[in-house]
């Protein structure tokens, strides 16, 4: 899949630093000091106080030939500041926390907010001070550079994945990446280029805000009008982009005006770009911005909701299971507990249509145009949610009419709605709504899809096997092992009724348990689950129970369960086969296994082919 | 800083890839109890672009000669023209972006969002079909999307 972020915007070159011919050129002085590609004899393309990370000859990272160098940093070259603090002498110190950045409201001028005004400035790279000196000279009139503003939306006070809380959350800290809240274009003039980028997310400002960090880059090659003769130089990204000018300016007609208007891209879902985890082996995470005015290249701002625009429905995000998506967009509301939740309010919402039980948590809150959480224009604001035929509203419910409820939104907390679907299993419409309104104008909707009306078809297992001891009949011990792949938001075995059924070749079932929702007990990042009967627990007894979730986007599901006591004299004793089923809520997992004896016809191993 | 450059530029032809790129992918209309009707519209509509610097971008939903408009901003505009009749062509656009009256209740833009906008319609475009299309208006052109239609219950 390719997600593109269109702009409308001056040329911005990554560079075609590695494949043209060219060199220092007119920005010599900005390479002072810094490596030099011995395959090129040009400069290496390298952020300040990072190491070089390249995706080597194929242009591609997650291959052999990519590049992880920590021993090859890179010095500065551009310095940028917010709020308009750079008077043409020394480099201003960044903002040391977004209470002291300069604040914008989110919408930019066109939609009633504000702008970030900034100054992006070439930098001599002088060890001393620690931004260098400001280059204030005519080499890069007239070189595009590209503005861009992320935002800290899981409140950690860091962009981007980092070590520090772990890696349970680093898919958030990707989106961080994925879906910036701003970018634009400005033209260097004497050593700066300057100008203002408005933002598209933003937190209520009585919640203090949402951090951003705004960075930059240029080109800087000699030729115009596109300068691609050049390096490409930067402040400290969040990420590294590709090297590729075409990864950039996707579907542009060449050549665009660097004068003008040019179609820039930024194809974050391919993997030319490097967006870095919290935990390489090699580099660490020195990516990762704090918004602390530690990383003197790149500074701050504050990004407040714009005015309220009615209430919004929009859906809780598990971070422990999350997966990052290119241009996926996530809102920082306030909890009912005052605690600050990422919502997703853009996305269609899956409900099993499954009958009473497997509810969903829907968050409405007061949002600006853009959908951004905000302070409500009027507190409380009484709104109105209704549920389409296919849905009923299950909580709050004050008149026992689950199709509507009249509620009440007071600051900027969210209001919890909890959603299911209406009717019995399979009998629901595939796609439905809830409905928000404020005197009788619609204000928010939220999507609905119910799986097409039926159960979702069986999940095969990638890996299963099941051995049952079989010496005494009367007290056999299983163990059961099963791998499966399935999204981490469609698994939660503490929410969810879940049924281990094993039934051999003639069709007699041998062993089944439905363990309710709220038996598993998971770990704080929600990766781990388990379970166990207490020993006092009657025979047969489940001696352990586990559903690990591992791989990087945690939808590898790893199932271990181990049975004592177990009567298998109604089993065929000369089963061949096996069918290991285990069922979380609507998602069934299941196989059939091929069985063979040990040679002592003590233990019977069954395993999928 | 980007509205001073567009400004001291002078229009030329939109040869080098700066069109905007206007696409409907979807389009679907959900009512209320109470009687007003939503669509919710799924495309690429330079929200990002919009946050950036001002200029006309919207949606236009129509239905025979009556017309609703709905800037990215939030504004709406109401009015009627029988040019519409036979659909909208880039020079009518022009005008419209410049005609109409402010739409009352219920027609409002409820969300604007990178990948997808959320409108309330006035009552005369409902119930029935109406056509959607997505507009933009750049150095005195006007460029439209791929029209879409949705049912208005």
């Amino acid at each position: 899949m390719t997600t593109t972020m269109r702009a409308t915007l001056v040329l911005l070159s990554a560079s075609a630093l590695l494949t043209t011919a060219g060199g220092k050129g007119h920005a010599a002085s900005i390479f002072d000091g810094d490596p030099i590609d011995p395959a090129t004899g040009l400069p290496m393309i390298l952020q300040p106080g990072a190491p070089r990370v390249d995706p080597g000859p194929d242009g591609r990272y997650g291959g052999p030939d990519d590049i992880f160098d920590p021993a090859t940093v890179g010095d500065v070259d551009l310095v940028l500041r917010t709020g308009g603090v750079f008077g043409g002498g020394a480099f201003p110190p960044p903002a040391p926390g977004i209470g002291a950045a300069p604040g914008a409201v989110a919408g930019g001028l066109s939609a009633g907010g504000t702008e970030i005004p900034f100054d992006l400035v070439a930098s001599d790279g002088a060890a001393v001070p620690a931004a260098g000196n400001p280059l204030l000279i005519s080499e890069l009139d007239g070189h595009g550079a590209l503005v861009m503003a992320f935002a800290d939306l899981d409140g950690d006070g860091v962009i981007g994945p980092h070590g520090d809380d772990g890696t349970a959350d680093d898919q958030v800290e990707r989106q961080e990446i994925m879906t910036p809240a701003g970018r634009t274009i400005a033209l260097f003039l004497a050593g700066v280029a300057g100008g203002s980028i408005g933002v598209s997310l933003g937190a209520p400002a009585s919640a203090g805000g949402l951090g951003v960090v705004v960075v930059g880059g240029a080109v800087t090659g000699a030729g115009p009008p596109l300068f691609l003769d050049g390096s490409w130089v930067s402040t400290r990204l969040p990420l590294v982009p590709s090297s590729d000018p075409s990864r950039i300016l996707g579907g542009n007609p060449a050549p665009p005006d660097p004068n003008f208007l040019a179609d820039v891209e930024l194809e974050f879902a391919s993997n030319r770009h490097y967006v870095p985890s919290g935990d390489h082996p090699v580099i660490g995470a020195p990516f990762a911005i704090p918004l602390d005015g530690s990383n003197i290249t790149v500074d701050l701002a504050r990004a407040d909701s714009g005015p309220d625009a009615g209430v919004a429905l929009g859906v809780p995000i598990d971070v422990s299971t999350y997966v990052a998506t290119p241009g996926r967009r996530l809102v920082p509301a306030v909890g009912p507990g005052g605690q600050r939740e990422l919502v997703d309010a853009s996305s269609d919402v899956a409900l099993a249509d499954d009958g009473p039980g497997g509810a969903i948590a829907v968050y409405a809150f007061a949002a600006d145009l853009l959908g951004n959480p905000t302070d409500p224009a009027v507190d409380p604001t009484t709104f109105t949610v209704e549920a389409g035929p296919s849905l009923r509203i299950v909580a709050p419910d004050s008149d026992g009419d689950s199709s509507r409820e009249t509620l009440a939104i007071t600051g900027t907390s969210a209001v919890v709605l909890t959603i299911d679907d209406a009717g019995g299993a399979g009998d629901a419409a595939p796609v439905d709504r809830i409905i928000a309104s404020v005197g009788g104008v619609p204000t928010g909707s939220l999507r609905i899809t119910l799986g097409g009306g039926g159960p979702p078809p069986p999940v095969a297992w990638t890996r299963a096997k099941t051995v049952l001891r079989v010496k005494d009949l009367s007290a056999g011990r299983v163990r059961v092992a099963g791998d499966f792949v399935s999204s981490p938001t469609s698994i939660d075995p503490a929410a969810a009724d879940v049924t281990v059924t094993l039934v051999d070749g003639s069709g007699t079932t041998i062993y089944s348990r439905t363990l309710p929702a709220g038996t598993f007990v998971g770990n704080a990042q929600g990766t781990s689950f388990r379970y166990r009967d207490p020993k006092s627990a009657p025979l047969p007894r489940l001696r352990s129970f586990t559903v690990r979730k591992r791989g990087k986007d945690k939808s590898l599901h790893k199932v271990r369960l181990r049975i004592v006591g177990l009567d298998l004299t109604a089993m065929n004793p000369g089963t061949t086969q096996l069918v290991q089923t285990v069922r979380f809520g609507a998602i069934t997992v299941s196989s059939t296994l091929s069985c063979t004896p040990n040679q002592k016809a003590t233990a019977l191993r069954c395993e999928a082919q | 800083m980007l509205v001073a450059l567009l400004g001291a530029t002078p229009p030329r032809a939109h040869a080098s890839g700066t069109d905007p790129v206007l696409v409907l992918t979807a389009v679907e209309a959900f009512g209320t109890a109470s009687g007003p009707v939503g669509l919710e519209v799924h495309g690429s509509f330079h929200v990002e672009d919009y946050v950036q610097f001002p200029f006309p971008v919207g949606l236009l939903v129509w239905r025979g000669t009556e017309w609703a408009r709905y800037e990215l901003g939030g504004s709406v505009f109401e009015g009627n023209d029988p040019a519409l009749a036979g659909g909208v062509t880039s020079a009518e656009m022009l005008a419209l972006v410049s005609s109409g009256t402010s739409a009352p209740p219920p027609a409002r833009a409820i969300r604007t969002e990178p990948g997808r906008l959320q409108i309330a319609l006035p009552a005369q475009l409902t119930p029935g079909s109406v056509s959607v299309v997505a507009y933009a208006v750049l150095e005195g052109n006007a460029f439209l999307s791929n029209v879409l239609t949705a049912v208005a219950p």
